[in-house]
């Protein structure tokens, strides 16, 4: 059975991954899992998407690399949040909780 | 704040670029095999897992290319791809970068040459211990400029007594002496310095030791005087050995001990005017009355250097000065109330000739380079408007208003880099050529080159140019409103909006710069025309000339005796009258056109000059038949003659200004002079001769007293041939009778009097071919930018014209339409230009003899000159514009 999926509305996939990162550090396949998880299976990041975001999330210092080892044994890059990553973060969480509350209004007025 | 790191990043980042494409590389590749085990973990067969995977995961290369977006390289890749672009959109229009780079080289070029004049001659530090605090204390008369400037030894002996201010004091002077003991017997520019010298400069010798007080006396430290040599002549003369030191020389025919070398470029050997070194010994000991050391009135030294104390400021030393020399004036009446004595900074005294000069064809080379600049500015702002519509679709695809105009002005940085690259290699064939044109009075040029500092600004200049003349494109992309440029199809139809009101404006102001330079250059070579047509009061034909040195001791007498020299000089013009050719023999101290002072105070005995105020006079001291020989004509009285004997009454001759200037009232003839030196008696005035510019071609004559060399031996003899057919041909017959009379006596300077004129014109010939060059290229640069612009306009109104010619216009209508234009731009240009000449060239006041600086004539043709030059760069392009077919210009888009 397939689930209905929800499209990524431009500009979350950011909270995503920061969100995903919250716990503790990923590589990229491990982030896009996680959100398919979490999001149980509505939302998948393409790769596409993914890299570029990680990339830019990383210039603007919200989350930094670091080379591992993967679960099977490989070298990999593990991302993390930073101190500013955390607070931006908070900060796209309240933004996106007051835009959800906002439309649910406009929506139950309708 | 940006930190370092922030500056840093973007060239760590370019370094990194390759590592983050392999990292990246290895990451999706890692993206690709959990993806791929995830699928294999669900069942299904190993190459399905995988084909499965790929699906899922994407074009791989899309995906790197969508990444590499999110890596900023930061200010350096957008300034790298700013300048490839550049670059290639340079590289389709060669002709406009041709004409920009030249522009720029010849503007950039010359700036920089004068730049490397200006930092040698004003800037360059002295090879010496801080400088800063080095002055010079000299004296001079407070009403009479011509006297000159030096100082007494007496004088300096009491002031370095009881001065204060100064950690130490020491006499300077340069004269000539003769050398001999080692190889050739020659004559060779000395300076005479008291001990005390090479402390006061903080200087250390080369080799050997500097002198010692006990060296400044007759006998010297170790029986014989000392000497030192200067840096180069060890080199040249001694081959740099270490085995000179204790070597002995004649100098002046005294035995002295070689001592010590000074150090390479020492001041004053500035292209070393001094090649021997002596102590204040050689002018005699002061102590022995009738010694030049013994007079307190002989300003015989240049001057006095002084280092000031620390703490001690300028205005200090004045002061002190000041109040000791006024006691020394209270004490010996004899010196007259007159007698002042000032201190300079010596810096100030060593470029205080030369500043204004500098300055000067400075501002002349700045104004070429803002003429280059105006005209490379009008190129772009015309590139940057044909180009506004491939701005304005840039700008509505997204490049932003900051990228357009940093591209702008890259380019133009672009163009100046090169431009300044030819430039330092126009810099430096100009300065190899100045250096073979360059007067002997600007000894610096020797030490010309292009060092750091001159590269520094190159570099700066050029950054400079490139802003300048990137603003006016660049506010041009700024200014683009896309969706206006679009609509208008990329052209405007006739004349639009500010662009052209900026380029008119640019226009203007290279003309009325261009016209300020043109009268300079017009003025100074009407200077030089009017100095060459000067009749000195003397014939320069075909005369050569010869210096004798007789300073020896071998001719030199206890009580000024001039028979042994008297004796050579009538031999050797008697055998120099017997060669075929010369007409005329004679000799003089010094001949005319020669650097050589010789001020002297006088007394007319039967009208003395009030109490305290002294009079000078130029005192020349010249055989019999100078006046002849050198066609001075005979005003009044008889002229020196063979029967001017020691034995005979003492008689001299003045010229005009001296009777203009002393005696208007009286018949000069018969009156008695008392000279400063030269003789103690009273002599008998016998004749007055016409006035000669002795000094320069410019200067105004001086009143001049002449006595015969005959009644007194002047050591310093310049003999003087009347030559029919070539003088300088006869240079080596007279070497060899000079030598034969005597082997040992010191020759120098055998040159035609032709050549002294020729020296003295090299100034003025160098300022106004200076001129010359840069206002012709000041000319050429606006004629370009002139032509340029109105090619340009024409061409963007050929449509108008087109249009205008097939309603009926003739072509004389377009043609006047257009110039006329052009012209009002121009004249608009001149008229400015001459008001602001008015002002500029009074500063050229100084540089002119024989024009006013603002001589009518000039500015008129000048302003022609300049109109009609304009009037074809006008008429060119319209005339172009005219052979096209109105039916193609109204077809075209």
């Amino acid at each position: 059975m397939s689930k209905e999926k929800a499209d990524l509305l431009q500009g979350t996939l950011d909270l995503l991954i920061l969100k995903s990162l919250r716990l503790e550090p990923m590589h990229g396949f491990g982030i896009s899992v996680r959100i398919r998880q979490l999001s149980d299976e509505m939302l998948t990041v393409e790769q596409g998407s993914l890299y570029p975001a990680l990339y830019r999330l990383e210039e603007q210092g919200w989350i930094k690399a670091e080379w591992g080892v993967s679960e099977n044994n490989r070298k990999a890059k593990f991302y993390a949040l930073t101190p500013t990553g955390r607070k931006q973060l908070q900060v796209e969480e309240e933004q996106w909780n007051r835009l959800c509350t906002a439309i649910n209004l406009l929506l139950s007025h309708g | 704040m940006p930190s370092l790191r922030a500056l840093v990043r973007p060239l760590l980042t370019a370094v990194q670029r390759r590592r983050r494409e392999r990292e990246m590389a290895a990451e999706l590749q890692l993206h690709l095999d959990l993806l791929t085990e995830s699928h294999r973990e669900k069942g299904l067969a190993p190459e399905e897992a995988r084909a499965a995977a790929l699906r899922e995961f994407g074009h791989v290369e899309g995906i790197k290319e969508r990444a590499r977006d999110g890596w900023s390289w930061g200010w350096l890749e957008d300034a790298l791809r700013d300048f490839r672009t550049s670059a290639r959109s340079l590289r389709r229009t060669p002709a406009f970068v041709l004409a920009v780079v030249l522009t720029l080289a010849l503007g950039i070029g010359a700036n920089t040459a004068l730049f490397s004049i200006l930092h040698a001659v004003l800037f360059r530090p002295l090879a010496v211990t801080d400088e800063a605090r080095l002055v010079v204390l000299r004296e001079f008369q407070r009403q009479d400029a011509q006297a000159g400037y030096g100082v007494s030894y007496l004088n300096y002996r009491d002031w370095s007594t009881q001065a204060r201010s100064y950690t130490g004091l020491a006499l300077v002077s340069v004269t000539t002496v003769s050398v001999a003991g080692q190889g050739d017997a020659t004559q060779a520019p000395a300076a005479v310095v008291s001990p005390s010298l090479f402390d006061v400069l903080g200087v250390t010798p080369a080799l050997g030791r500097v002198f010692r007080p006990e060296d400044d006396r007759a006998g010297g430290a170790e029986g014989r005087r000392a000497v030192l040599l200067s840096h180069s002549t060890w080199q040249s003369r001694f081959g740099g050995s270490a085995a000179v030191l204790g070597q002995t020389l004649l100098i002046d025919e005294l035995p002295h001990a070689i001592i010590g070398v000074t150090p390479a470029g020492l001041f004053p050997v500035e292209a070393e005017p001094v090649h021997y070194w002596v102590t204040t010994a050689a002018y005699g000991d002061p102590g022995v009355s009738g010694t030049a050391n013994a007079s307190r009135g002989y300003r015989c030294y240049l001057a006095a250097l002084g280092r000031l104390k620390d703490g001690v400021s300028l205005e200090t030393a004045r002061a002190e000065l000041g109040s000791l020399h006024a006691g020394l004036v209270a004490a010996h009446p004899s010196l007259g109330k007159d007698l002042a004595a000032e201190v300079t900074p010596l810096r100030e005294l060593l470029i205080a000739d030369l500043r204004p000069r500098l300055w000067l064809v400075f501002g002349m080379v700045a104004t070429v380079l803002i003429i280059a600049c105006v005209n490379v500015a009008n190129l772009l702002l015309a590139r940057a408007t044909t180009r506004q519509r491939e701005l304005a679709v840039r700008a509505a695809l997204g490049a932003g208003a900051w990228a357009l105009v940093r591209q702008s002005l890259i380019e133009s940085l672009v163009l100046a880099g090169a431009g300044s690259a030819f430039g330092l290699l126009l810099a430096a064939w100009f300065l190899s050529a100045l250096q073979a044109l360059q007067p002997a009075s600007i000894p610096v040029l020797t030490a010309l080159g292009l060092n750091a500092p001159v590269l520094l600004f190159a570099v700066v200049t050029a950054g400079l140019t490139g802003l300048l003349c990137g603003v006016a494109p660049a506010f041009v992309a700024h200014r683009s409103a896309p969706s206006d440029v679009l609509k208008s199809g990329g052209r405007a139809g006739t004349e639009s909006g500010w662009p052209d009101r900026v380029r008119a404006a640019l226009v203007t102001g290279q003309v009325a710069l261009a016209l300020v330079l043109l009268l300079s250059a017009g003025l100074l070579a009407r200077s030089l025309n009017a100095l060459q047509r000067v009749r000195p009061g003397f014939d320069t034909g075909e005369i050569l000339t010869a210096q004798l040195s007789f300073s020896g001791h071998r001719y030199a007498t206890d009580d000024f005796d001039p028979s042994k020299i008297n004796g050579f000089l009538s031999r050797a013009e008697e055998r120099l009258r017997a060669l075929p050719g010369v007409t005329a023999v004679s000799h003089a101290q010094c001949v005319p056109l020669t650097p050589e002072e010789n001020n002297t105070r006088f007394t007319v005995v039967e009208n003395p000059s009030p109490p305290g105020q002294s009079v000078s006079a130029q005192l020349r001291f010249v055989g019999a038949g100078y006046f002849d020989l050198l066609r001075i004509p005979l005003r009044k009285g008889r002229a020196l003659a063979e029967t001017d004997l020691p034995s005979t009454p003492a008689v001299a001759v003045v010229n005009e200004a001296f009777v203009r200037s002393f005696l208007t009232d009286r018949n000069p003839i018969g009156l008695h002079l008392k000279l400063g030196w030269g003789g103690s008696g009273a002599k008998e005035i016998v004749g007055v001769v016409a006035d000669v510019r002795h000094r320069s071609l410019s200067d105004t004559p001086r009143p001049e007293v002449y006595v015969p060399q005959s009644q007194f031996a002047n050591a310093g003899v310049t003999l003087l041939l009347r030559v029919q057919g070539s003088a300088a041909g006869l240079a080596p017959v007279l070497r060899g009778v000079l030598s034969e009379i005597d082997p040992e006596l010191p020759v120098t300077a055998i040159k035609t009097l032709e050549a002294y004129r020729e020296t003295a014109l090299a100034p003025h010939r160098f300022s106004a071919f200076l001129f010359g060059c840069f206002a012709g290229l000041a000319l050429l640069l606006t004629v370009i930018g002139l032509f340029g612009v109105i090619t340009y306009h024409v061409s963007r109104r050929t449509q108008e014209i087109g249009i205008r010619m097939a309603l009926g216009a003739t072509p004389r209508d377009v043609l006047t339409l257009i110039t006329g234009q052009g012209m009002r731009l121009v004249g608009l240009g001149i008229g400015l230009g001459l008001v602001g000449s008015f002002g500029a060239t009074r500063l050229l006041r100084s540089h002119l003899y024989g024009v006013s600086p603002t001589d009518p004539l000039t500015f008129v043709a000048i302003a022609l000159l300049l109109a009609s030059v304009a009037c074809v760069a006008c008429l060119l392009p319209t005339r172009k514009a005219l052979r096209v077919d109105p039916n193609v210009t109204l077809r075209c888009d």
